[in-house]
């Protein structure tokens, strides 16, 4: 049994060399840019700031349209019907339970917008055409982040569905309460 | 007379010091703004402005579901119709935050392989 233990162990130390060393690779190659990658990035550095710039108008937009659009659905629908159903001394475990989670989402929200906007704006600072190697790799972050944030949203946009099949689930349960109330009178 | 000049070298001093809080108040101020985030947030600094066209479509809505009163099924009924009126609004905007504007091809840079051979 011991011995099984060192030979794991004997095998574990180069298995994670190899997969740090490969790791390592894969990074350098995410960011390593040959020559014509470069060039192209000098040569039309004017045009994709401009782009970058656009894109920065677009996306503060996007993220007002979306922070109304959050902000509209909590405070006039789901923390009135949360406080009706206490109110109302039917309160929902998993209703309130998703509440919470649209509420750190949101947060996580401005949180991931604020940082994707100041890679975005390091980026359209970085001169691309003298130093086209440090704007890629600015460029691959602010993609990372960019990602983050549309995960966030998908997230925010699939708990609003969440939240929309528990009051149909307790718009059921009521409905068939009526109808056996209804029956038994 | 040097009564006079006094004065005028405590008013001077005054001023002085008026000006160096005021900037650095100021200064300090701008810091928090820009390290707290809120700059990016805020859509009222120059070339952020919302346009004409984009104040027409800002989902706005007067519906409001009252937080009092009984819940039963036909509330439920209305509450869905609303919040589901409601949640539209965010699938108007297709696609949020998606790739392809930062995309190697949308910014002109050849893929690693084509640019090879």
């Amino acid at each position: 049994m011991n011995m099984s233990k060192k030979q794991l162990i004997l095998a574990a130390v180069p298995a994670l060399a190899l997969v740090s060393i490969f790791c390592f690779a894969a990074s350098a190659s995410a960011t390593d840019l040959n020559d014509d990658q470069k060039g192209a990035i000098s040569q039309h550095c004017a045009t994709t700031k401009q782009s970058l710039k656009t894109l920065q108008r677009t996306d503060a937009r996007s993220r007002a349209y979306l922070g109304s659009a959050y902000e509209s659905l909590i405070a006039n629908y789901i923390t009135p019907l949360d406080l009706r159903l206490i109110s109302s001394g039917r309160p929902n475990a998993n209703l309130t339970t998703i509440h919470s989670r649209i509420i750190d989402t949101r947060k996580q929200f401005i949180s991931d917008y604020t940082s994707y906007s100041q890679a975005l704006e390091d980026l359209i600072a970085t001169d691309c055409q003298s130093s086209p190697e440090e704007f890629y790799t600015k460029l691959v972050n602010t993609r990372e982040k960019r990602a983050t944030l549309s995960t966030t949203t998908t997230n925010m946009r699939n708990l609003f569905s969440e939240y929309l099949t528990d009051v149909k689930l307790l718009r059921n349960s009521l409905t068939s309460t009526d109808q056996t109330e209804k029956e038994n009178k | 007379m040097q009564e006079s000049g006094l004065h005028s070298k405590n008013l001077l001093i005054l001023g002085v010091l008026a000006i160096s809080i005021s900037l650095v108040t100021t200064i300090a101020s701008l810091v928090i703004y820009h390290n707290s985030g809120d700059i990016y947030l805020d859509r009222s600094r120059p070339g952020f402005l919302p346009d004409e066209e984009e104040v027409e479509t800002k989902p706005e809505s007067n519906y409001s579901f009252s937080s009092t009163g009984n819940v039963d099924a036909p509330v439920l009924n209305d509450f869905i119709d609303h919040y589901e009126e409601a949640v539209d609004v965010i699938d108007n905007l297709e696609s949020p935050f998606s790739a392809t504007p930062l995309s190697d091809e949308s910014l002109g840079i050849p893929a690693a392989e084509a640019s090879k051979n």
